[in-house]
């Protein structure tokens, strides 16, 4: 009569429903906004949980909906935890700075020993930045759950944080071409630490493969990026040189009229370039994982995930982000209808996972960073 | 109240019939065979999920899940445990939520009405060494890379001109740099230090305007605002960053003096300047025109400008110092007095940034 336990369950092109509404998402998100408000921003963390609560809970497999657990309170006692840590940190490199330039025999001495305080700082944002990101992770990862069974994501913010950390400085010493390296990198790590309850997923991915659309995007954003420069370049050197103090209107550059156009060029053929790559990677991220005798398959396309970015960003931007559930709902459709699972999985062979954090996200939620698209 | 369901043990996620009933004050789960699988007391539910036609629970704190299939129970149950889902899921927010804006009305509390004469307070406790270092990096930061203006003759006559306003007021002659940058204002900077830009200098129509800008920058050094602005900026800014998480370290040099001043602040040092003037027998009528003039070119200004968003204002003495129909008129009360400079030093004075 169990008929689901009786044995494995097969999955053919097994789709995720999303049934999220609009018109109800807008209602939470309106109330939430007020209240944020009215509490000088407090509200936020318990807004944002609400949120987690119904995109989770309008997401289902196989019939059942996912559960988000967390609360509020574990986000707002994680943000403060996160304020005293950073908080810290931060005062110690910003009094630091101030105090070498008090200290500093002459302009010439401060000038070189600021820096010694200010680029750690900068580092060790980033570092957290990552190092948070992976905390939120496991936190919001278990407080998922499915048929009563949560997820947990193991391995540690500051293996995530190195690799992220190191990943970051050869882009930048690559200019940007070891990009797909780190990105994977960086799922890997994610997704083979990734378990739902003892069941472990698995990625095995080949860089390799997305070389050809990365260089593309890459080529296609350099030769924007020195177009751009050219055009504008002798126009930036004039306001250099009165920097800090603005131009004064005769000598403005006129080419600067052009600026709000090459924005608008910018906000088209950078992440029409981008999405053709950002497509690859997910269709490829898919392909790469799986879950016991799961296998997922997505069939994302570059110009479609330029229409849902597009789209998404003008519904934010034109309703000052008062629809930014349309834009949530339109992300989790696209996820739906564009990811599909296949393969077969014993349910009785899952056991549940540990409970996970106590408290939430952390320096994730200091750096409003968020898992929701949109 | 009874009906059919599924159960979730919380221990492997395969779903189980099971019969649900409500007697007293839990909720019984039984399989198939009606052996009993367990029973949650109404008071320790928690509602996970609810749609018109079904509705999930969950034991608090645990893992086993409940979805209740048959409509009429799922209608019966949110009945039943209505008050106290509500009370919960609003109860502990309503505390935290308001512990939190408290805490952050009470910290605006103190940066609106506490923080100015906290920072004032410090202010006067810094070291005259740091105070100097502070005038050296934001005296740098509005130069920029821009050259100095140097012309011997001009500047002794600018210089000297400085130490007669700062001796009629009793203070030591503050130290003047001009530099060449085509913008009317000028700054003054802690420890002592004002910088001049040479576009007020080429502005000025009348000696006693550049005096009475001079006179203007003193009052604000004499009443201690560069290091108070410092201070009080300073504070806001570090405290703004570490909430945001933001990490501009030392962005904020040149902007502290550069937004302006609040309008007790100018008005404290416009009165110091005309009273200054009178002490030193200089007529400070002519600042009047210089302030109507200002009005005028920014008025043009902002009607030419071809850039959209209002880029290309700039930040001359009016966006500095606003309020100046106002300000003029306070001026053009003055009682009459010398010129500050002789029309052929004037004229020299015009020659400060060379030949160019
Ligand atoms: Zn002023």
């Amino acid at each position: 009569m169990d008929a689901a336990s009786a044995g494995p369950v097969k999955l053919t092109g097994e789709k995720i429903v999303y049934g999220g509404l609009n018109g109800e998402f807008t209602g939470i998100h309106i109330v939430n906004l007020l209240l944020t408000l009215v509490t000088a921003g407090i509200f936020r963390f318990w807004a944002r949980t609400r949120e987690r609560r119904y995109v989770w809970g309008h997401t289902a497999l196989l019939g059942d909906w996912f559960e988000y657990s967390g609360t509020g309170k574990e986000l707002f006692i994680g943000f403060l935890k996160a304020l005293v840590v950073f908080g810290a940190l931060f005062g110690v490199f910003y009094l630091g700075g101030w105090l070498a330039v008090l200290f500093a025999a002459d302009l010439a001495q401060a000038q070189i020993l600021t820096p010694l305080f200010s680029l750690p700082g900068y580092a060790l944002v980033l570092y957290l930045t990552h190092f948070g990101a992976f905390s939120a992770r496991r936190y919001r990862m278990s407080r998922t759950f499915w048929r009563g069974i949560r997820f947990e994501q193991r391995g540690s913010p500051v293996t995530y944080a190195n690799r992220a950390f190191v990943g970051f400085l050869a882009c930048v010493l690559t200019l940007g071409l070891y990009f797909p390296y780190y990105a994977l990198r960086l799922r890997a790590y994610e997704l083979d630490n990734l378990h739902f309850g003892t069941l472990s997923f698995h990625f095995e991915a080949n860089p390799r493969a997305l070389w050809r659309p990365f260089l593309l995007a890459w080529v296609i954003g350099a030769a924007f990026v020195l177009g751009i420069a050219a055009l504008f370049g002798p126009a930036y050197w004039t306001i250099l040189q009165y920097a800090p103090n603005p131009v004064p209107p005769e000598e403005f550059p006129r080419v600067l009229a052009l600026l709000p156009l090459a924005v608008l060029a910018g906000y088209i053929v950078l992440p029409l370039a981008w999405a053709g790559f950002s497509a690859a990677m997910m269709r490829h991220i898919a392909a790469s994982t799986s879950l016991g005798g799961l296998r997922f398959a997505c069939a994302a396309t570059g110009w479609r995930l330029f229409r849902l970015w597009l789209g998404n960003t003008l519904i934010v931007m034109f309703t000052l982000s008062l629809l930014r559930p349309v834009a949530i709902n339109r992300s989790m459709r696209f996820f739906a209808r564009h990811y599909a699972i296949d393969g077969e999985v014993d349910l009785v062979t899952i056991g549940a996972a540990a409970a996970g954090p106590r408290s939430g996200e952390g320096l994730a939620g200091y750096f409003d960073l968020d898992a929701l698209p949109g | 109240m009874q009906g059919n369901g599924i159960y979730f043990d919380g221990a492997a996620p395969v779903p189980r019939q099971a019969n649900l009933a409500v007697d007293g004050a839990a909720l019984s789960i039984t399989d198939a065979a009606g052996a009993i699988i367990a029973r949650w007391d109404l008071g320790d539910i928690d509602l996970v999920d609810h749609r018109p036609a079904t509705l999930t629970l969950a034991r608090r704190g645990g893992e086993a899940r409940v979805k209740v299939t048959d409509p009429e129970l799922a209608a019966g149950l949110i009945v039943a445990l209505r008050a106290g889902l509500r009370r919960r899921a609003w109860g502990g927010a309503i505390r935290w939520v308001g512990a939190g804006a408290s805490l952050v009305a009470a910290l605006g509390l103190f940066l609106v009405f506490a923080w100015p004469s906290a920072a004032d307070l410090l202010a006067q406790f810094l070291p005259e060494s740091w105070l100097d270092r502070l005038g050296q990096v934001t005296a740098s930061a509005v130069a920029g890379q821009r050259p100095h203006c140097t012309d011997p003759r001009a500047f002794a006559l600018l210089d000297g001109l400085a130490g007669r306003i700062a001796e009629a007021s009793g203070r030591p002659k503050p130290e003047i740099t001009v530099v060449r940058q085509p913008v009317a204002n000028a700054f003054a900077m802690p420890a002592n230090r004002i910088v001049f830009f040479s576009g007020l200098i080429a502005e000025a129509q009348h000696p006693n305007e550049i005096a009475g800008v001079l006179a203007h920058e003193i009052g604000h050094l004499e009443r201690r605002h560069p290091s108070r602005q410092l201070v009080r900026q300073g504070g806001l800014f570090l405290l703004v960053e570490m909430f945001t998480g933001g990490s501009s370290l030392g962005a904020f040099g040149a902007s502290a003096v550069s937004t302006g001043y609040s309008r007790a602040f100018e008005r404290e040092a416009d009165d110091f300047a005309r009273a200054t003037l009178a002490q030193a027998g200089l007529d400070a009528r002519p600042v009047a025109g210089f302030f109507g003039r200002m009005a005028a070119k920014e008025k043009a200004r902002e009607k030419d400008s071809i850039l959209p968003f209002g880029l290309g204002g700039s930040l001359d003495y009016l966006s500095t110092h606003p309020n100046s129909a106002q300000r003029a008129a306070a001026f053009a009360e003055a009682p009459p007095g010398r010129a500050a400079l002789t029309a052929a030093e004037f004229a020299a004075l015009k020659g400060i940034c060379g030949t160019q």
